[in-house]
């Protein structure tokens, strides 16, 4: 049965395949192996360690004191406590010449969102004094702190967003004239928005001028036989939030509106030059924490100079807020990494992600407090392996 | 047509018996060849390339394999030539053969076993006679191989954590060889190779929450050194011939590129003082049927050393092997069983590097073989099934069972021959 031509050359062709196939075994990967890793006598390469330094060399909060002309959104109303309100600025844009008389004007606004659905009564009021959207604050550039403004609304209506997410209110008869007169060339200082519904935590959003939902004045000019509409967008406006004291010594504070910053700074010189950095983590004990909109998104920023406290541009890390949370904690790894490589460790500042846009605070504990709340930096690190074998050798050289 | 040594001319010995048994391992080694397919281990080869260069190839084709890795001695024939090059110089056809060795290795410690498997290419020869008892070769082989991968799994902080270690790569070597005989008794041979090859080694630890950053290690090793081996070989008698070579001291230049997550990259150059490696061997062969082997190859592998640096725990190997082979008739018969040719063999084989505990490291190995002929003289197929065991868990840390399979495809042509 073996003799046959016809069946070696069958067979010649079987032992070639079966070679191909065999040398092509075992070419791929597959699981992992556990046998034989004492072989390796090399610990060297994973002496991870722990350090949990509570030991904090500066933590401390301020104030920013610039006006909220680049948020998004304009703030009327009030929470916990705290009052918001907008101004708006009409400068721009009005008609040159007029030819028929100035019979009627609208506010218009587009609501972001709101603490609550309960209406809120909104009243606008002539500004007396000129601002500016890049440096007003609650107490500034105002001879009363919060504005300068006519006792006498020029306009009022309730809003709340079950009916929809415009706001639109007229002008009344003192408000068409004082529009008539910027028209004139009377001095125009804008308009500010504000709700003396303090005792409720009414507080409403409106889109800004830097967003495509801008606020805008539609002015209606009337004579006897027709009429002419010309909309008028805002091209300054900001909004103005009551301070919030800076807490006691046990506390940090970081908010927003009425922006306060938090710096800290710990002492990781306990970390060996060369480590690589596993992990660090910043956490700190959240003390009270409010928002309108029950989310705080916050930054931890490398500082650069520590007289000013200015900070990179990039942040390191973000950790966000809501209600309930007791504990928050920033991945700062790549900055550990930078400070035990060489740079120097200045601390890293922590401040809300869009400064100017909302009331939200949060207060956390300072290092004051006790042990269980005091900011901690959880740092796990890799001893580079040629130092770990040296102090291996060492030791065992002691003995 | 004699394509192997000790295959002459002689009348045919029939038996049924043979038939059978030769059938019976042709199944028992393609079966075995296989084990790196029906095994379902991961890719590795011999866990103590965690020691040292890797493993150390023994040279050679499957048949030389199928005899314990025997044939300094072995004139007249190819595949001598490939661990001695003065056996160039008895070569009559021209030869062309490349060989594979798949493995399946259970290794175990002690905590835990499992089946590694993988497959090499070990060699490409081309063996050319040029007539007048000249003959030359070229080749590409494989000289040394890491495949090295383990891992452990523990915890840093309550944080579950796996330390990894991968050891890949090898040396091989490009060689020109020339040998020529003196009346047919004496063979004398040189072969010059360029030793090259990369291997790496990387080691980690990676968390398994993915706010960790895991540490790495990597170093990418470049290797270029030159290799001479001087062989001899003498037909004392009809029965008996023996044979030797030495490879001097040569020196590779090591090229490394080290990065890690520690530093920045880091390069190095520093010279790898490979040491004096020689061997002897004794032939005997009983008419036509019968053939055996004994060699003894030593490596001073105590002398071996970086930038002039000695290596702390190498050793001296000296290996030692027998082997023989069995073949029934000759080719010209109709029986195709019984020309297949039957080998066997065994090796004691010691590692070059002690463990980390200083403990020695020994290997023993079983061979069978044969070989199967594709045509009536036209091209064989050599065949090698290798059991071996290596290590001890107690002394060694470790030890390993190994499955060994090689295949051998030789094909010769009557180049450069001169028609009568």
């Amino acid at each position: 049965m073996f003799t046959g031509k016809r069946y070696q050359n069958v067979q010649n062709v079987w032992l070639i395949g079966l070679s191909l196939i065999i040398m092509a075994g075992g070419c791929s990967e597959k699981a992992k192996n556990p046998v034989g890793f004492g072989l390796w006598d090399d610990e060297g390469h994973w002496q991870v360690h722990q350090l949990v330094s509570q030991t904090v060399l500066a933590d401390s909060s301020f104030h920013v004191s610039r006006g909220t002309g680049i948020g998004p959104y304009l703030l009327v109303g009030s929470y916990e406590g705290q009052e918001a309100r907008s101004l708006l600025s009409f400068e721009e844009g009005l008609p040159d010449t007029l030819d028929r008389p100035l019979t009627a004007v609208t506010l218009n606004l587009i609501a972001y969102s709101q603490v609550s659905d309960d209406s809120i009564l909104i009243s606008a009021y002539p500004l007396h004094t000129p601002w500016s959207d890049s440096s007003a604050t609650w107490e500034s550039p105002w001879t009363t702190a919060g504005g300068d403004y006519e006792a006498d609304p020029i306009a009022e209506g309730y809003f709340a967003t079950a009916g929809g997410l415009q706001f639109q209110i007229e002008l009344n008869t003192a408000g068409v004239e004082l529009v008539q007169g910027w028209l004139d060339g009377q001095p125009n200082y804008g308009i500010m928005l504000k709700s003396n519904e303090q005792e409720d935590d009414h507080l409403k959003y409106f889109y800004s001028e830097d967003t495509p939902y801008y606020p805008y004045l539609q002015m209606i000019f009337t004579s006897q036989d027709s009429a002419d509409t010309i909309m008028v967008d805002s091209k300054k406006d900001t909004f103005i939030a009551e301070p919030v004291p800076l807490p006691g010594e046990d506390l940090l504070l970081v908010s927003d509106g009425h922006v306060a910053r938090t710096w800290l700074q710990f002492d990781i010189s306990a970390i060996p030059e060369s480590s690589f950095i596993n992990l660090a983590m910043l956490s700190l004990s959240v003390s009270e924490f409010r928002d309108p909109l029950d989310n705080m998104s916050i930054r931890a920023y490398p500082v650069s100079d520590r007289h000013t406290l200015s900070y990179e541009t990039s942040p390191s890390a973000t950790a966000n807020l809501f209600p309930g949370r007791e504990l928050v904690e920033f991945n700062i790894t790549t900055l550990a990494q930078d400070w035990v490589t060489g740079t120097e460790n200045l601390g890293i500042l922590l401040r809300p992600y869009l400064e100017y846009s909302s009331l939200s605070q949060v207060l956390f504990y300072s290092s004051s407090a006790d042990s269980a709340h005091r900011p901690s930096l959880k740092i796990v690190y890799t001893i580079r392996p040629e130092d770990a074998l040296a102090s291996c050798r060492g030791k065992q050289g002691a003995r | 047509m004699t394509i192997h040594g000790f295959i002459a001319p002689g009348k045919a010995v029939p038996s049924a018996a043979v038939g059978r048994l030769t059938a019976v391992l042709s199944l028992l080694l393609l079966f075995s060849l296989t084990a790196p397919l029906w095994t379902a281990g991961p890719l590795a080869g011999s866990i103590f390339s965690a020691y040292g260069l890797g493993e150390m190839i023994t040279e050679g084709d499957a048949r030389l394999h199928g005899m314990g890795g025997t044939g300094l001695a072995l004139t007249g024939n190819s595949s001598g030539s490939l661990i001695n090059p003065a056996l160039l110089g008895g070569l009559k056809f021209t030869g062309v053969t490349f060989t594979s060795r798949p493995e399946a290795l259970y290794v175990r410690d002690e905590e835990n076993d499992n089946v590694l498997t993988s497959a090499r290419i070990m060699n490409f020869a081309l063996c050319l006679p040029l007539g007048r008892g000249v003959g030359v070769s070229l080749d590409l082989r494989q000289l040394s191989d890491m495949k090295f991968k383990s891992y452990q799994e523990t915890t840093f902080f309550d944080e579950p954590y796996t330390k990894m270690i991968a050891r890949t790569g090898g040396l091989s070597m490009v060689s020109i060889g020339l040998a020529e005989s003196f009346g047919n008794r004496l063979f004398v041979g040189l072969r010059g190779g360029y030793v090259f090859g990369r291997t790496t080694e990387s080691r980690s630890g990676d968390f398994e929450d993915g706010d960790f950053r895991d540490s790495r290690t990597f170093s990418d090793r470049r290797h270029a050194g030159t290799q001479l081996t001087a062989g001899l070989a003498v037909k004392i008698s009809r029965n008996f011939s023996a044979g030797a070579f030495i490879t001097p001291a040569y020196d590779v230049q090591q090229d490394e590129t080290r990065s890690s997550s520690f530093t920045k990259a880091v390069i190095e150059e520093r010279t790898l003082s490979f040491p004096v490696k020689y061997g002897f061997g004794m032939a005997y062969r009983s008419g036509s049927q019968f053939s055996g082997q004994i060699d003894v190859i030593t490596t001073r592998w105590a002398d071996f050393t970086t930038d002039d640096q000695t290596v702390p725990g190498y050793r001296d190997a000296i290996r030692l092997a027998v082997g023989g082979q069995y073949q029934a008739v000759q080719e010209n018969t109709r029986s195709y069983l019984r020309r297949i040719p039957l080998r066997l063999g065994y090796a004691y084989e010691p590692w070059y590097q002690k463990t980390s505990d200083g403990a020695s490291i020994t290997g023993h190995f079983l061979t069978l073989g044969l070989g199967l002929p594709f045509s009536r003289g036209g091209a064989v197929l050599d065949a090698a099934l290798e059991l071996g065991w290596r290590g001890n868990v107690s002394s060694a840390g470790a030890k390993e069972t190994i499955v060994r399979g090689y295949i051998s495809l030789w094909g010769f042509e009557p180049w450069f021959q001169r028609k009568k």
